[in-house]
């Protein structure tokens, strides 16, 4: 019986990474993507066309193509809009499914909020801003489904990120580490455990960021995300603007002895810090990761890359 | 259905501060027409009093800020002050309809045009600037390789490259290229008219500033001629370039026909001509290059043409062929500072960049296409009877392969050919060693205005007694102007000159205007002047050894050396120079010339003891430099590039003697006041060796006319 399989440390991809990959590209084990930066979406502009829904962004696929021939990848959209009522929009999951073939996507993450509004409802077709559900139960089993349809359509595991909020929950059914239990129980899929957001809702909302941990399955956590926040109109914010603060890093001391399925860590930031963190401070970040990781007797290191499908560059 | 409803309320809310503040002061008013469970109500009227949707709503506003802050930060910054009322406009004006940046960038480039025309045309320039940021924009966000990679199939096609744009504005065109480049504000902008050339044909893309004619131009591109229509033009003139070049042969004096043997336009002998051209993409030939190969057999001409971004276009053209890489290097300049339609300002630029590769093979570089060339004038100046080159008297024998000597041949002569051979490429170097130095004009990256005094008396420059001369004195040359009438000029001379040049150009242009109209003061003043001695030697590569090294004569040249010291000249150096000689391995001649300088300096380097003529123990009031020239087959040694660099050997200080009122300060002063103003920031005041008159120029002509002068005015 094999023990736990080694936790990668890595990277979200900004335009800042790229200098850090050229500097130690051994010391990034992976890179977790967002494809939406890859992509214009041309139909949600309105109106149907003849012409090809998605556009790559060429100044940016060509070099996280080029980057996916070297570093296992992961991918962590943001067009998702899961929390959305109404079908799945099949056509944006099958140019996610389309990434994950060309870019080789380990699995495939999202954020438990909606930012998509239905058409007709309003003028307006998103809300600019991930915004939190409520955990219902209701809602629970709707996410879930869609969780499951959607891990079907990728073909790859699918994680949820636990969500930030900067208004109070009212008269939610269920906390938020239950509502994610509930949607990996019944859907299969994982949970994307982000400590940022934990101590961003543990500053501002009174949440017991070490009790959430407590409560989620372990075993369904599968990538840890960590960053850096500031403070706005007296609020600390997931800014992803610097270093991850001591208590974050405590926040992973706290969890990681638990998390026996994890595979990834991945390290936030944002591309105008870059300059200010500087490549080594980008370094030394994962660095801090990997001493976290050597402190409970886990190994790290890459993870096998998945073959990357060149001709899924034109898929949907 | 209610969440959706739900979703929408409460997205509004984050958009909309004043929705949001309307539900918490009345929320029946507000969220009775909506279908909304009690819970979801309850939690809407909960969240509209919350003080964390503040946070939202700017996060919400930051989301929407950053694509438009990507696409177009000069603009942003211009608005100044009223960026956040514009945006405050746009954002209540248009709802959210997606987060894809370009789509939200084109939605407040729209509104910014449509709705705050107010505030552009209350900006100077900002329409200009945001049309450029939106033509920059949208080539970023083009498929570029793609583009590229169908530019490059549709060969020879002259209609404007997808990725390229021309912006027309309305404010000087080079000021808002220093906008978009970050180095200017836009309010700084001057008035003017032109456009903005946006080329993204390769990465990074640049922005080139164009005048209106150029604008017009753009305008206008038609389709051109095929690339075999070029071919064949091209063909058809390099035959009847060789045809005329024999005629002219024929026609000329045996000394011209020796000439132009000797030169480099032995087109005619025999041979084989590879033209290759370059398309830029908007014209139809940026740049041509014209590779003469003689193999010494053939005698018909042969011409192939070569389109170098063709598929036609030989491997050895992907980078180990030395003649296109040298063609290459020519087009990148040319492509760079001389595009076709804007050479009518400085015509001399207009001369074909030649460059002889090796014994059989020449290279010429044309702007645009070889068949616009006009060689006519090119051939009458080439085969006029050579103009004598004016000698010393000392008769020097002459080297294998040219009318002029190497300076291992000179003998008797060599420091008074060297230090003229040497000395116009390299006077700014002296300059600045020997301490001459003037910061304004070396930060803008060109030389400090100089007089040079060569050869001259000792007795006509310190009134001293002996027979003895001076190789070399100098001092500064200065204008009447503060840096604000400089600035003036340089602007001044920037809107003459293309729009794509430097401030250095116009800078270089400005000073040389100023001198020209006769506004450098004359006589210069004296509180500088430093002095050197000169002395020559050559290299001989069989015994591998220097000669002439004056090693042997260190009391002699330190003796030298105390003259002007003990006058108190500010700064005294000892000059070296030596030149290899000619080597012909089959190689580059002048790559070969500069090895050898290279290899005959480090020997020089290696053996102080033997070559070195005094340390610092032995003179420490003296500067010691020293040049190593690479002598050219078929040219002489006053060619920059092989060797020549002035290379300091002990730096130069203040001669512990230096007297500022000494009385041959006035009195050198008033000899130079008898001279016309300079017309040029260099002047060379050369006093003829037999009848010591000093005469100036902007250039060292060689030995002065001085018989006839003397005889008609007698000696000054």
């Amino acid at each position: 019986m094999s023990g736990p399989s080694r936790i990668s440390v890595g990277l979200l991809y900004n335009p800042h990474v790229p200098y850090v990959l050229e500097r130690a590209p051994d010391r990034v084990d992976h890179l977790s993507v967002v494809p939406d930066i890859l992509q214009v979406d041309r139909r949600r502009r309105g109106g149907g066309s003849s012409r090809p829904r998605f556009v790559d962004v060429e100044l940016v696929t060509r070099i996280v193509d080029a980057a996916a021939t070297e570093w296992p990848m992961v991918g962590h959209g943001v067009g998702l809009s899961i929390g959305s009522p109404g079908p799945i929009d099949s056509g944006y999951l099958g140019r996610m499914r389309s990434w994950v073939e060309r870019l080789g996507l380990l699995w495939y993450s999202e954020h438990l909020s909606f930012f998509r509004l239905p058409r007709g409802s309003t003028a307006a077709h998103e809300a600019g801003l991930a915004c939190p559900l409520p955990c219902d139960r209701d809602i629970m089993n709707a996410i879930a489904r869609r969780a499951a349809a959607v891990q079907s359509a990728l073909g790859v595991p699918f994680l949820l990120e636990n969500s930030v909020s900067y208004v109070q929950p009212v008269d939610d059914d269920l906390s938020e580490a239950a509502f994610l239990n509930g949607v990996c129980t019944q859907a299969k899929t994982a949970t994307l455990l982000d400590l940022h957001n934990l101590y961003v809702n543990a500053r501002n909302l009174g949440v017991d960021g070490a009790a959430t941990c407590d409560a989620l399955v372990a075993s369904s956590i599968r990538e840890i995300h960590v960053a850096g926040g500031d403070m706005l109109l007296e609020y600390y914010t997931d800014a992803h603007s610097g270093a991850v603060p001591e208590e974050v890093w405590q926040l992973l001391r706290h969890v990681l002895p638990r998390l026996k399925n994890l595979r990834a860590i991945t390290f936030e930031y944002h591309e105008s810090v870059g300059p200010r963190l500087s490549v080594d401070g980008v370094l030394g970040q994962l660095e801090r990761a990997r001493e976290e990781v050597a402190r409970v007797g886990r190994a790290t290191g890459r993870h096998r890359k998945r073959a990357v499908k060149r001709d899924a560059r034109h898929v949907a | 259905m209610s969440l959706s409803v739900f979703q929408r309320v409460l997205a509004r809310m984050v958009a909309d501060p004043g929705y949001r503040r309307s539900i918490a002061a009345d929320p029946a008013a507000v969220l009775d027409g909506e279908r909304l469970s009690l819970r979801e109500r309850h939690r809407i009227e909960s969240f509209s009093r919350d003080p964390g949707m503040r946070v939202n709503t700017v996060l919400y506003r930051a989301n929407r800020l950053a694509p438009i802050h990507n696409a177009l930060p000069r603009t942003c910054r211009a608005l100044g002050s009223q960026l956040g009322k514009v945006l405050q406009e746009f954002w209540s004006s248009s709802e959210l309809e997606d987060l894809q940046f370009p789509h939200e960038v084109a939605r407040f480039v729209a509104f910014l045009r449509r709705i705050a025309s107010g505030q552009l045309a209350a900006v100077r320039g900002l329409s200009s600037l945001l049309d450029t940021e939106v033509a920059i924009f949208e080539l970023l966000m083009l498929p570029r390789e793609k583009l590229r990679r169908a530019r490059a199939r549709a060969r020879g096609a002259s209609t404007r490259h997808p990725l390229v744009r021309v912006v027309p504005v309305d404010v000087h065109p080079l000021d808002l290229a220093e906008v978009i480049d970050g180095t200017r504000e836009l309010d700084q902008c001057t008035d003017g008219a032109g456009g903005l050339l946006i080329d993204h044909r390769e990465d990074p893309g640049r922005v080139v500033a164009l005048t209106d004619a150029e604008v017009a131009n753009f305008d206008n591109v038609k389709p051109g001629p095929t690339f075999a229509q070029l071919r064949a033009a091209a063909i058809a003139w390099v035959q009847r370039y060789a045809t005329d070049w024999r005629n002219h042969f024929a026609a000329a004096a045996p000394a011209a026909q020796q000439q132009n043997l000797d030169s480099l336009a032995q087109m005619p002998a025999k041979t084989r001509v590879t033209v290759f051209i370059k398309t830029d993409g908007y014209h139809p030939v940026a740049a041509s290059a014209v590779i003469v190969t003689m193999d010494g057999t053939e005698q018909s001409l042969a011409v192939d043409v070569i389109d170098v971004d063709g598929p036609e276009a030989p491997v050895a053209m992907l980078g180990d062929d030395m003649a296109y890489e040298y063609a290459r290097g020519m087009w990148r300049t040319m492509i760079r500072n001389w595009w076709p339609g804007r050479l009518g300002i400085a015509s001399e630029l207009n001369r074909p960049p030649a460059q002889r590769l090796s014994d059989e093979a020449y290279i010429w570089c044309v702007p645009g296409a070889i068949s616009d060339y006009r060689y006519e004038k090119h051939l009458a100046v080439r085969f006029q009877p050579p103009t004598p080159v004016a000698t010393p008297s000392v008769p020097i024998a002459a080297s294998p392969s040219t009318a002029n000597p190497h300076l291992y041949a000179a003998e008797q002569q060599r420091e008074w050919l060297a230090l003229r051979r040497w000395l116009p490429d390299r006077l700014g170097e002296l300059v600045r060693a020997m301490g001459l130095e003037d910061r304004f004009w070396t930060g803008l990256g060109l030389n400090s205005p100089a007089w040079v005094l060569l050869n001259a008396r000792r007795s006509d420059v310190f009134g001293s007694n002996d027979d003895g001369d001076i190789d070399l004195i100098a001092g500064p040359m200065r204008f009447p102007f503060d840096e604000r009438e400089w600035d003036r000029r340089i602007r001044a001379a920037q809107s003459e000159l293309p729009l794509h040049y430097s401030r250095t150009h116009a800078a270089d242009r400005a000073r040389d205007l100023a001198a020209s109209d006769g506004l450098i003061e004359w006589p210069p003043a004296m509180d500088t002047i430093v002095a050197c001695e000169v002395k020559a030697s050559w290299f001989d590569a069989a015994a591998g050894a220097w000669k002439s090294s004056h090693a042997a004569k260190q009391n002699k040249i330190i003796k030298q050396l105390s003259h002007p010291l003990n006058a108190g000249v500010d700064h005294v150096a000892f000059l070296h120079l030596a030149a290899t000689q000619p080597a012909n391995r089959g190689g580059h001649p002048w790559i070969e010339a500069a090895f050898d300088a290279h290899d005959a300096g480090e020997i020089l380097r290696a053996n102080p003891t033997a070559y070195d003529i005094f340390t610092a123990k032995d003179r420490p009031d003296c500067g010691y430099f020293r040049a190593v020239m690479g002598a050219v087959d078929h040219a002489t040694e006053d060619y920059a590039g092989a060797g020549g660099r002035l290379e300091t050997v002990i730096p130069v200080g203040l001669n512990p003697n230096r007297d500022p009122s000494a009385p041959w300060r006035e009195q050198l002063r008033q000899r130079l006041a008898r001279l016309p103003t300079p017309r040029f920031p260099q002047v060379f005041v050369e006093a003829c060796p037999r009848c010591h008159s000093w005469l100036s120029s902007s250039l060292l002509r060689g030995a002065c006319e001085c018989p006839e002068r003397a005889a008609k005015k007698g000696a000054p």
